[in-house]
């Protein structure tokens, strides 16, 4: 019997997964977004376990709203994404540098 | 029943058939485009200040199952985000929006979600508000599409602003998950036990009001966004988000979660002086005027929140006069800049303004005024700004916390001032000699230039403005 807690802690793994792949990401800006998505499933994740184990409708309401800005916050940065390799040719991290005083 | 309800959402209302009729415009009628987006701007702006004009001798209503509130620090904060946002588009160069007319565009669906955000009295209506003022922002600061440093001060300012949603509704989950409720009327009750949980809740939630304030630990999209986004833009991003942040300051903590005030606002304090601290210092070192403007508005933010931290309602008056008054001078310093530059030069460092004064008289007189507004030289507005904060610091009996703003404000002196001699006092062979700006644009500098200096000899109506807005806090029982 799975309870709250699991899914919780799931929830938790999952938004700690994306946090430590932002964080130690050097490589390239996909990757950086594919952790914003999971960093927004665990919160989806946790939302949904509150909803069902204590039977309230409006966490999985919040769940859609998630999901739509998601998908437009992705739209978004995958336009600058398109844009940005335009100008520089890349989609390196460590390549984002010519913001300086 | 509805019908009623949407007269409170007129100002709302405004906005989005503006929105659809520019879209409408900018994809159907071509040759309309370039000054369409300043005409309908302005025109809906001014309805709109009428409107809530109108709207502010209503008593407060919870419209739409509650999710909405109309009472009157929404109506004030909106009539500020439309003040603000009438200067922002007069200002706007119209010469360059044949190239990039889509800004007035996004700038209204930001001035919406800001709306949102001042009205909300539900998690998920504040949440929507605030992505809708996010995702605007993005488009914003993204707007020269073909310029380098604009895309990667936009890709940066992407990845932080949507952790910072990430980290925002990872705590919203957990409030929903400890109370079974969005609703924010049902968190101001004092009755609410301070757990562990709820401190983990705010804790989370406190990282995304930080970073709409730009505040230390996620302050640096600010220099950033402001150096790679066009003068136009910076002077609305520097302006208008700052409200929507302050709304989501005020529904969430100061009248939300009153039994925890103790927990909440030590996290304020210490995000408000190190960004005081750090903001402050860093930008004793820049030479590029945006970016340095951009640290000085990290520093600025600092003195908000450490007002917001004294817990009271005179905190939350002092803190909200502070906002208004930055937002004020801040307008005036970016409008300076962006009148000075046209198509062919854009005015972004210390050196192009150097020997201002022999070529541009008034406006570096009016740049004057605001750098010295900003030191909090009296008699300009900034000093009854930080004067205000000060003693309601002072009052509260934080008298460490008041000096180290004092020390921070002396050190902010030594770049504001530098300003000001790269101006008078340095020659240059190059001095700014172009014309591109418009009579409007002048004009609305002007007044708003001058307004510095006649409030700061007559702050009261700002004051009482301040204080009837943020009212006595009513407790649902």
């Amino acid at each position: 019997m799975l309870t709250l807690q699991s899914y919780l802690t799931l929830g938790a793994i999952i938004f700690s997964i994306g946090v430590i792949g932002i964080v130690i990401n050097r490589k390239n800006i996909i990757i950086i977004m594919m952790c914003i998505e999971l960093l927004l499933i665990a919160v989806n994740f946790n939302f949904i376990a509150f909803s069902y184990f204590n039977q309230d409708l409006a966490g999985q309401i919040f769940v859609f709203f998630i999901l739509t800005v998601a998908a437009a916050e992705a739209a978004i940065g995958l336009a600058i994404l398109v844009a940005l390799y335009r100008n520089k040719k890349t989609i390196d991290v460590q390549e984002l540098n010519s913001l300086r005083n | 029943m509805l019908i009623n309800e949407l007269y409170f959402i007129l100002p709302e209302l405004i906005i989005t058939s503006c929105i659809c009729l520019l879209v409408l415009i900018n994809s159907l009628a071509k040759n309309l485009r370039q000054y369409s987006g300043v005409l309908i701007g302005s025109a809906a702006m001014m309805a709109c200040i009428f409107v809530s004009l109108i709207l502010f001798s209503e008593n407060s209503v919870d419209i739409f199952n509650n999710h909405f509130r109309v009472d009157n620090l929404a109506t004030g904060l909106k009539l500020v985000t439309f003040i603000t946002t009438l200067i922002v588009i007069l200002g706007t160069n119209t010469d360059k929006l044949n190239a990039d007319s889509e800004i007035i565009l996004i700038e209204l669906f930001a001035v919406l979600g800001v709306l949102i955000l001042c009205s909300a009295n539900n998690l998920l209506t504040l949440y929507l508000g605030l992505e809708t003022l996010t995702l605007s922002m993005y488009g914003l600061v993204a707007s020269k599409r073909s310029s380098e440093i604009a895309t990667e001060s936009a890709m940066k300012f992407f990845i932080q602003g949507a952790i910072a949603s990430a980290f925002f509704l990872y705590g919203t989950s957990l409030i929903y998950g400890l109370y079974q409720t969005l609703s924010l009327t049902i968190f101001s009750n004092p009755d609410i036990n301070n757990s562990i949980e709820l401190q983990l809740a705010l804790a989370f939630i406190i990282c995304g009001i930080a970073f709409k304030f730009g505040a230390f630990p996620f302050h640096s999209w600010v220099p950033d966004s402001y150096q790679g986004s066009s003068n136009s833009v910076a002077l609305f991003i520097s302006t208008v988000p700052k409200i929507g942040a302050f709304a989501l300051i005020y529904r969430l903590l100061i009248t939300s979660f009153i039994a925890v005030t103790e927990f909440w606002t030590i996290l304020i304090l210490v995000l408000g002086l190190m960004s005081l601290i750090f903001g402050n210092l860093i930008a004793i070192s820049q030479s590029n005027l945006k970016r340095l403007l951009g640290y000085s508005a990290i520093g600025h933010m600092g003195f908000v929140l450490i007002a917001i931290s004294i817990g009271s309602l005179e905190g939350a008056q002092a803190s909200l006069f502070y906002l208004l008054i930055y937002i004020l001078m801040t307008s005036v310093a970016f409008m300076c800049l962006e009148v000075l530059s046209n198509k062919n030069r854009s005015i972004v460092t210390l050196s192009d303004i150097k020997d201002l004064n022999s070529s541009h008289p008034w406006i570096a007189l009016i740049m004057l005024f605001s750098m010295f507004s900003m030191v909090g030289i009296p008699p300009f507005i900034g000093f009854y700004a930080k004067w205000i904060v000060l003693s309601e610091l002072l009052n509260a009996g934080m008298l460490s916390v008041s000096i180290t703003a004092i020390i921070m404000s002396v050190i902010a002196a030594f770049y504001y001032l530098r300003v000001v001699w790269y101006m008078y006092f340095e020659k240059t062979e190059l001095p700014v000699m172009q014309k591109g700006s418009t009579l409007i644009q002048k004009s609305t500098l002007s007044i708003i230039g001058v307004m510095i200096l006649l409030m700061g000899l007559y702050p009261s109506p700002m004051i009482d403005f301040c204080k009837s807005i943020i009212s006595p806090f009513i407790l649902i029982d």
